[in-house]
């Protein structure tokens, strides 16, 4: 007897955020980019900061699919491990907005060394057909003067109306 | 034009944190719903090259779908709605996050529409959040998720406008979609250590705190790169007593190793927020 093989599961923001770290932590690109399929709307966005010490930031941004060609030598080189540590959601109806600390492990496949790195997160998610998808996705790297738990504070701003 | 009324604390708070570029954040914001009313040319310049606008729109029975716009796409319509109807937007509450060259804002908006031929209009809100990025020395929009409420055939839905007048940023959630976990993410009232006055401290000694910290193979840091700890948050309740809280990718050993760890230790002195003891949340790693 065979166990049957687990369809992943998009019906909760909790699942399908298991399913987004867990993509971003599978190494056969043929299997990341079916998951990325399955997790992005058609037209999702990726976008990445990378904050450099004493250079300007390198940010790209791009649909879902250029990301995963983009990324593919990344993986070859690295196993990449994310650990969720932290996350905060606001949510209207079929609108949740994610914000999350995550630490990334890069393991270098031939030397075994180890590198960290911490990120926050920004997904936005979208309940369509019964089930969520992630339209937007932004990481942006620990600066070295500013713990990233400061990105996840939130200021509440008020605005008189004009009108 | 609005920037000026928002409260002075909320800006004491604003620009006093995190490395933000001045104010840039909130000119962008401001600017972008005063050339919304206008449809000026000049909207397509304040987003990245990248950029796109989606929109959760509703069938008449009430399924949704995802509309995406490139900015000249949603430029070209708003226009056309304008061709029959006077816009107006602004936001009513913004709730901003920023670090480096990253910032959000996650908006409730109010939206009046009124006919050009007939002087009929409607009011309604929305959700829109709004994602900044710091590109060029210049902060720009690089993507905005709206959530209107399910308006059909511009007949008002009077559920969203008392969902979204009074508290504005409440938020309101169809339960069918919520799984447990969203309630243990509640940061309005569990702080993090560098939101407290006083962050808690361990009434075991030092010696006994780091022999405890030792035996199941914990630490409060993760800095080395060669022994890679996984992260678990501990909950530090207002009376003091430690209990775990956040365990995401801990296998079970290291839940149990986590669970003995909280229980081995004394109550803490709480977090002190204000005068008054608050519950905060610790980071440790396990190995």
């Amino acid at each position: 007897m065979f166990a049957e093989a687990q369809e992943p599961q998009f019906n909760s923001i909790d699942n399908t955020l298991k399913q987004f770290y867990s993509m971003l932590s599978e190494n056969n690109h043929e299997k990341r980019t079916t998951l990325m399929e399955q997790i992005f709307t058609k037209t999702g966005q990726i976008s990445s900061v990378n904050h450099q010490p004493n250079k300007p930031a390198s940010i790209i941004s791009s649909h879902w699919s250029q990301f995963a060609s983009g990324s593919k030598s990344l993986y070859e080189r690295y196993f990449v491990t994310n650990n969720e540590v932290e996350r905060v959601v606001d949510f209207y109806q079929d609108l949740a907005s994610v914000n999350g600390i995550v630490q990334q492990v890069l393991t270098d496949k031939i030397s075994n060394k180890k590198y960290l790195e911490s990120y926050w997160m920004q997904i936005e998610m979208v309940y369509i057909n019964n089930r969520w998808y992630i339209d937007y996705t932004s990481w942006t790297n620990q600066l070295k003067n500013s713990t990233i738990e400061n990105a996840i504070l939130s200021d509440t701003l008020l605005h008189r109306i004009s009108w | 034009m609005y920037k000026k009324l928002l409260l002075a604390l909320s800006l004491v708070f604003l620009f006093g944190r995190h490395n933000a570029q001045n104010h840039g954040e909130i000119d962008l914001i401001d600017q972008y719903f005063e050339l919304w009313k206008t449809q000026d040319t000049a909207l397509t310049a304040l987003f990245t090259q990248a950029a796109s606008i989606s929109v959760i729109n509703y069938d008449s029975n009430g399924a949704s779908s995802i509309k995406r716009f490139r900015i000249n796409e949603y430029l070209s319509e708003l226009r056309k709605t304008s061709q029959e109807f006077e816009l107006w937007q602004e936001p009513v509450v913004l709730i901003k996050r920023s670090y480096g060259h990253a910032s959000s804002f996650y908006c409730s908006v109010v939206s009046h529409y009124e006919s050009r031929k007939s002087q009929n209009s409607i009011t309604f809100r929305s959700i829109q959040s709004m994602k900044l990025l710091y590109v060029g020395n210049q902060w720009k929009i690089d993507h905005i998720l709206v959530q209107f409420g399910r308006l059909n055939d511009y007949n008002f839905d009077q559920s969203l406008w008392s969902d979204t007048l009074p508290q504005e940023l409440n938020k309101k959630f169809n339960k069918k979609y919520l799984d447990n976990s969203i309630s243990e993410y509640n940061t309005d009232k569990i702080y993090q250590t560098n939101e407290v006055d006083v962050v808690p401290i361990t009434a075991d000694s030092k010696e006994e705190y780091e022999k405890i910290k030792s035996r199941f193979n914990i630490s409060e840091s993760n800095e080395s790169a060669d022994s890679v700890g996984t992260p678990f948050l501990v909950l530090i309740s207002e009376d003091g007593t430690p209990t775990l809280y956040y365990v995401n990718d801990l296998n079970d050993e290291q839940i149990k190793m986590a669970q003995e760890f909280t229980q081995s230790m004394l109550p803490w002195y709480p977090a002190i927020k204000n005068k008054a003891s608050v519950k905060c949340k610790l980071k440790f790693y396990i190995r």
